[in-house]
């Protein structure tokens, strides 16, 4: 369990260090420039017709190993500070 | 030639990419959040990115696996949680790390079978199981964990329970199903047990507890003999699952009189 959420991660969590820090809006851009990243790798690989259809998909496909999680963040980020200004 | 080049380089990555955690944990241990953050960033698009032009070559399911090291903590740091009910914050970080390490599983082509999900030998997936009680009462000797008060409160205690257990699958998927699989891809059995159990046990530095660190280590190297020797992770999952149950909820129950 301390590998995932120690006491220190907690407290920084807490205490909403990544919105002071602004932790949770570098993740948002570098979300943004993933999206464009697989955007221009696809458009590439796309006219390099002769590459193998395995290795392109498989290129393309280690983005979403960060696209994922960090969609995931950005989407609770966006409706936490949605449910603090509401209050 | 070429190919002893291409080994030794990713040899020395592992050992690069085991010091670069272990700096940024240093980090964070000592309140330098925003650091480590950048640190750990770093290591995770440098990982990818060198995954990415290793593809269909033997290391590239361990540059992919590791990247799942500096994403626990990326996820772990970026999520604010105040105002957030404590028993809800470990679900929403282990979400994406169960979803993340379930792309990178499939992206390795590890099989149920190499993350260990073997339900035969019954009886020895259980005794394995019945360990992680002892060492969980060993730890809570060590540690002392006053955390009772929060997670015995009756209407959350169900909760707790299978989220605990889960917090214990998930660690075991990813330090022995993916991680610990991924190192033997590429080196010793030998190796791979404690360049596994460094990142184990460098994850846990941010206790700021020397002891802690150790146990973490001795721990993961008595669960990757296990895992070397059965073959299965079945046993583990209960084990790891018994073993935070233990530290967490039964033995401040018992010994601090919480009932």
């Amino acid at each position: 369990m301390d590998t995932i959420i120690t006491r220190s991660t907690e407290a920084f969590c807490r205490g909403n260090v990544s919105s002071v820090l602004i932790i949770d809006l570098m993740l948002i851009l570098l979300l943004a420039g993933l999206l464009i990243v697989q955007e221009f790798l696809e458009l590439n690989y796309a006219q390099r017709w002769l590459l193998q259809t395995d290795t392109k998909f498989n290129k393309v496909k280690l983005i979403y190993i960060a696209k994922i999680p960090f969609f995931y963040i950005f989407l609770y980020v966006f409706f936490y500070q949605a449910l603090q200004i509401a209050k | 030639m070429k190919h002893t080049v291409v080994i030794y380089k990713d040899k020395l990555f592992c050992w690069v990419f085991s010091i670069l955690v272990f700096t940024a944990e240093i980090f964070l241990a000592f309140q330098n959040i925003y650091t480590s953050f950048i640190l750990y960033l770093f290591i995770f698009i440098s990982s990818l990115t060198i995954a990415s032009f290793k593809y269909q070559q033997p290391a590239y399911s361990l540059y992919v696996s590791l990247v799942l090291v500096p994403l626990t903590r990326i996820i772990s740091i970026s999520i604010p949680l105040s105002g957030i009910p404590e028993v809800f914050e470990c679900i929403v970080v282990s979400i994406p790390l169960f979803i993340t390490g379930a792309i990178v599983a499939k992206m390795v082509d590890l099989t149920y079978t190499d993350l260990g999900f073997k339900f035969g030998k019954l009886h020895s997936r259980l005794l394995t199981g019945l360990l992680g009680i002892l060492l969980g009462y060993v730890r809570f000797l060590l540690f002392q964990s006053g955390k009772a008060e929060i997670y015995a409160a009756p209407e959350v205690l169900i909760i707790w329970i299978l989220l605990l257990m889960f917090l214990g699958f998930l660690e075991e998927f990813i330090y022995r199903g993916i991680i610990y699989n991924a190192f033997l891809s590429l080196l010793s059995k030998k190796k791979a047990v404690y360049f596994t159990s460094f990142l184990y046990a460098a994850l846990t530095i941010s206790t700021k507890s020397f002891v802690n660190v150790l146990f973490a280590f001795i721990i993961s190297i008595i669960f990757c003999g296990l895992y070397n020797r059965q073959k299965s992770l079945t046993g583990l999952y209960l084990a790891h699952g018994l073993m935070n149950l233990t530290v967490y909820v039964i033995c401040p129950l018992i010994f601090n009189n919480r009932f």
